[in-house]
């Protein structure tokens, strides 16, 4: 009697596990049916590489960008997959496979432009991932194109002004007077400031984007330094200014050149402008504890003291620079600050009304 | 008399560069078209080549790479493009120099002419 009971418990038992299992096997049966439905309706491309490098898993849109058939894929090496399309491009994608990290970038391929991602696994598959950015790098292109276009078409009636004032003036149509000379001095100045007020605004343009590159390299700041104030020697000439110079040697920086150039100029350029005729400016780059120390020294106009905290607004113009400076654009300052924030630094000053100002800007080695 | 080419399609500014060099002695030889230039550079092998980078229907990058091909002389880049990649591109491609007509006078590329033809 106890075994007829017992033998009816275990066949409970039993049916028990086998039911669980049957369970277990549809709940994961259903599992995998959602991921492979979740792979196949995504829009990047994905293949999946096994342990040995051979790919056991496509999804339609990688198929659909390349146009291949699915049987042609599966089972394929890497390297194989390299040689059907010729996508030699993906070459260094091949020394990627084994790695440990993520790793993505931006390739072309096929005509079109792609951000690849290759995901390694756990269980030492990995995943190779296709986004189509084709549109994004057309717009780029496009905005890029622009720029260039509007550089070229403004900046050049600006050159042949320029040019022709400076051969007048060198006298090479011919003798002029004095009264000429001072007359066409003004009109040189008022055309470089409009160059310059071009130029800010095509910096102004290119950083508003939202999507700003920086492209970093070693910095030699003194280098910089030298060159942008020889860009502005001939400003400083014009206006009487004398430019003292206090220039150490600096270690190497992680910066973006264009764009540090750039802030540089506008600090020089302002110490100038906003000087009284005759002025001294002081530029200076030093070693200072663990950080790098560009200043910008002058005895000029100063910034009253209610208007300083706007002074890194875009667009703002102190009261008693448009009065000194008609033109300006408000805009370098607001720029220079950008650049120096993106760059990891800082940038402050100190000024006092009628006694002039002090512009810093500070990298860290 | 020293030859020097300039491929520019602005009549004006080469005008203004041709009036200049003839003022310091050099032998100026204007081209407004990329493809004419590059006719002349090879019939009058010039010293030194002022070559601008906008041409309205041709590739001045392809102009660039072209000459190179074809001249040892020193290829100056007169240009309105100040992007950093199209500097960094015309460098790579050989160009010796690359002024931004803006930035620049008549008179101080002369005194960058005079820099690479003082041995020549």
């Amino acid at each position: 009697m106890k075994e007829k009971a017992d033998r009816e418990r275990i066949r409970i038992a039993l049916l028990n596990i086998l039911e669980d299992e049957e369970e277990a096997r549809k709940k994961a049966e259903r599992e995998k049916e959602k991921t492979l439905s979740i792979i196949n309706s995504l829009p990047d491309g994905l293949f999946l590489l096994s342990q040995n490098f051979k790919i056991i898993l496509v999804n339609p849109q990688f198929l659909k960008f390349f146009n291949f058939k699915k049987k042609e894929i599966i089972g394929l090496s890497l390297k194989d997959l390299l040689l059907k399309r010729e996508f030699k491009n993906l070459k260094e994608l091949l020394s990627k496979k084994n790695k440990k990290k993520i790793f993505k970038k931006e390739i072309e391929l096929w005509g079109k432009f792609f951000q690849i991602t290759t995901i390694p696994l756990k269980s030492k598959e990995t995943i190779f991932l296709f986004h189509d950015i084709s549109r994004e790098k057309l717009i780029e292109k496009a905005k890029s194109d622009f720029l260039a276009m509007v550089a070229h078409r403004f900046k050049t009636p600006l050159a042949e002004f320029k040019w022709t004032l400076d051969m007048i003036l060198k006298e090479d149509f011919g003798k002029i007077s004095q009264e000429t000379r001072r007359v066409l001095e003004k009109m040189y100045g008022e055309n470089e400031k409009m160059i310059s007020l071009i130029n800010e605004l095509l910096q102004f343009v290119k950083l508003e984007e939202g999507k700003i590159s920086l492209s970093l390299s070693k910095v030699d700041l003194k280098a910089v330094v030298e060159k942008e104030l020889k860009n502005l020697k001939t400003l400083a000439q014009r206006r009487g200014i004398i430019i003292k110079t206090n220039l150490e040697k600096v270690p190497l920086l992680l910066l973006d050149k264009e764009k540090i150039a750039f802030s540089i100029f506008n600090l020089i350029e302002n110490g100038i402008i906003y000087s009284y005729p005759q002025g001294k400016v002081v530029v200076s780059l030093k070693k200072k504890n663990k950080e790098i120390v560009f200043s910008v020294k002058d005895e000029g106009i100063g910034i009253p003291q209610k208007e300083q905290k706007k002074i890194f607004e875009k667009f703002f113009r102190a009261s008693n620079a448009q009065e000194k400076e008609s033109i300006g654009s408000g805009l370098g300052l607001y720029l220079s600050k950008k650049i120096v924030d993106l760059l990891k630094g800082k940038i402050w000053f100190i000024s006092k009304e009628g006694k002039g100002s002090i512009f810093y800007l500070s990298f860290s080695k | 008399m020293k030859k020097v080419l300039i491929v520019e399609d602005d009549k004006y500014l080469a005008f203004l560069l041709k009036k200049k060099l003839e003022k310091e002695g050099f032998l100026p030889l204007v081209s407004n078209s990329a493809k004419k230039g590059i006719e002349i550079l090879k019939k009058e092998k010039p010293k030194l080549v002022l070559l601008d980078l906008i041409f309205p229907k041709e590739d001045g990058f392809k102009i660039l790479k072209k000459m190179k091909k074809i001249t040892k002389a020193p290829i100056l880049i007169i240009s309105n493009l100040d992007q950093l990649k199209d500097i960094k591109r015309a460098i790579r491609l050989g160009a010796k120099e690359y002024l931004i007509k803006a930035n620049f006078t008549p008179e101080k590329i002369i005194a960058k002419v005079k820099k690479y033809l003082k041995n020549a």
